[in-house]
């Protein structure tokens, strides 16, 4: 069965609702503890249904979570196939769902039909062997998250599914499940707490220093320290230093700002040059807009916006639209708009 | 990212800023300019408005910001800050009172944590490293614009909002350098 689980779960995706899953479980639960499965397949805890996940970034394989329930019916089908009675059962799952069961069954039976024999022991053995193969491990996992889940039911999604997560990446630590129906069957860490709330704690820990890597990178000089307090220090005294340079920066604007000497053109190129400030040995030109060139200006600024870096300031002065002007002389407010409204891109 | 179980939390990629570098300097100096020029305009040269001037160029300044990085949480925060809404009682009058409470804030400068984290460094104790790690969250949330604020205050909302903070500050270190170089 293990084999056409990604393919099954896959199809899934596209199909389900997350009412299915509302619906079914109640439904699974109360055939559940009514199975009997012979030559112990799969004990009676190990329901088919796949974790919910709210980012699949830990997994190749993305499950979401609307499919998950139908997947448990096909599980639930597929593995009933080779018993009489439970294959009456997998119609009775089937009828109450709303789900395309037949078609569902078919496609699991026509998949699973010759590999159920061989599911047994292998399904076994994946259980007591952690890591046969990258695709068991998969596999292997999708039946603890699929215990976890099943047990708990609804509320407890994101427990589990934080934890999964977890346990996920953390493929080759020992398993430390135990094959009992009533508990969270969640593969912990050597060493470590196995309830419920540590382990989401522990993928919180996780994201966050995941973030915190991230920050190391922005934050120069940040590659040296470990540790998050020193981290955080860093990152303090950074934002810090970047908050008074923009303060000073701002002063010297103000003070600089009645002369209003702006130089537009040279100051798009080097917008695109960020984050190197060059120098542009140019000669300084005025944008002058008017209302009538307006729409050339706006496409002129957009095409630098959108030129790459080595874009040349003499495509700016090829326009006629430019030439040199007084700063403050020809200013009024519709010129002032215009070039307003000409930098606004959205 | 998809739309994760949690539905008050959102989902933030992990390089958002990514996406608006190239727009942001253009939008920045798209409306700085205008409105500088407007200040200009304005005020009539004398000694008196110079302290003024500064304060309206500064909010200029931080409104390009917020409006050249939109779709953060400090930017929206940022924005409200300065730009008080009308039917929020609660802010009313609030420009002034951000300059006003700006520069307090910016002179009151932090506890100095370099002892600190010596000190606690040598100690071993994790609660006591976890203290430290909180106060210098508490202390990040003062630096962000809408860190204390009721969307931050999860951790891992507040440093992905700092990772897209920082990075916006150095771009509009940037424009402002580049802004006054050819002056």
């Amino acid at each position: 069965m293990n084999r056409a689980l990604p393919e099954m779960l896959q199809w899934q995706q596209q199909q389900q609702q997350q009412s299915y899953f509302s619906e079914l479980s109640g439904v699974f639960r109360s055939q559940i503890s009514h199975l009997c499965f012979d030559g112990g397949f799969m004990s009676s805890d190990s329901v088919v249904t796949r974790e919910v996940k709210p980012d699949n970034n830990g997994l190749e394989t993305a499950w979401p979570e609307p499919g998950k329930l139908e997947m448990g019916s096909l599980g639930l089908g597929f593995e009933f196939e080779p018993c009489g009675p439970s294959y009456n059962m997998n119609y009775a799952i089937s009828g109450t769902s709303s789900c395309p069961p037949p078609a569902a069954a078919e496609l699991v039976t026509g998949k699973m039909g010759s590999a159920v024999g061989t599911g047994n022991e292998s399904f076994k053995k994946r259980k007591a062997d952690k890591l046969q193969n990258s695709k068991a491990a998969v596999e292997d996992d999708s039946m603890k998250k699929i215990k976890a889940y099943e047990e708990d039911g609804e509320s407890k999604i994101t427990g589990p599914s934080n934890s999964n997560k977890s346990k996920h990446k953390k493929e080759n630590s020992k398993a430390s499940e135990v094959q009992k129906p009533d508990y969270i069957h969640v593969r912990a860490r050597r060493g470590q707490a196995t309830d419920s709330h540590s382990l989401a704690e522990r993928v919180r820990r996780e994201k966050i220093s995941e973030r915190m890597k991230y920050l190391q990178d922005l934050v120069p000089g940040c590659n040296k320290i470990t540790g998050k307090a020193g981290m955080l220090d860093e990152i303090i005294n950074y934002v810090q230093s970047l908050q008074r340079q923009v303060e000073f920066l701002s002063m010297k604007l103000a003070a600089v700002n009645p002369r209003l000497d702006f130089n537009i053109d040279n100051l798009f190129t080097k917008v695109e040059e960020f984050p190197a400030v060059q120098v542009v040995a140019n000669p300084i030109h005025y944008l002058h807009f008017n209302p009538a060139q307006e729409v050339v200006s706006e496409t002129a600024l957009r095409r630098t916006i959108s030129a790459p870096v080595t874009i040349p300031d003499t495509s700016f002065l090829d326009s006629s639209c430019f030439a040199q002007i007084q700063p403050s002389a020809t200013w009024d407010d519709v010129e002032l708009q215009n070039l307003y409204n000409a930098g606004r891109f959205h | 990212m998809e739309g994760c179980m949690k539905e008050r939390k959102r989902v933030y990629p992990m390089e958002p800023w990514k996406i608006m570098q190239p727009s942001f300097a253009a939008k920045y100096v798209g409306y700085l300019v205008p409105a500088l020029t407007n200040i200009g305009k304005r005020a009539s040269p004398s000694v008196d408005r110079c302290i003024d001037t500064e304060k309206i160029v500064r909010y200029e300044i931080d409104m390009a910001l917020a409006l050249s990085a939109e779709g953060f949480a400090w930017s929206h925060a940022l924005k409200h800050k300065l730009r008080p809404n009308v039917d929020n009682h609660n802010h009313a009058g609030k420009s002034q009172s951000y300059l006003a409470h700006d520069d307090d804030h910016r002179n009151t400068m932090p506890v100095n944590h370099e002892p600190a984290t010596k000190k606690l460094k040598v100690d071993t104790k994790r609660s006591e490293t976890e203290a430290a790690e909180e106060e210098r969250l508490t202390y990040l949330r003062k630096l962000i614009p809408g860190g204390s604020g009721e969307m931050m205050v999860d951790d891992e909302i507040l440093l992905i909002e700092l990772g897209s903070y920082v990075s916006c500050l150095e771009l509009q270190v940037n424009v402002l350098r580049s802004m006054l170089q050819f002056n």
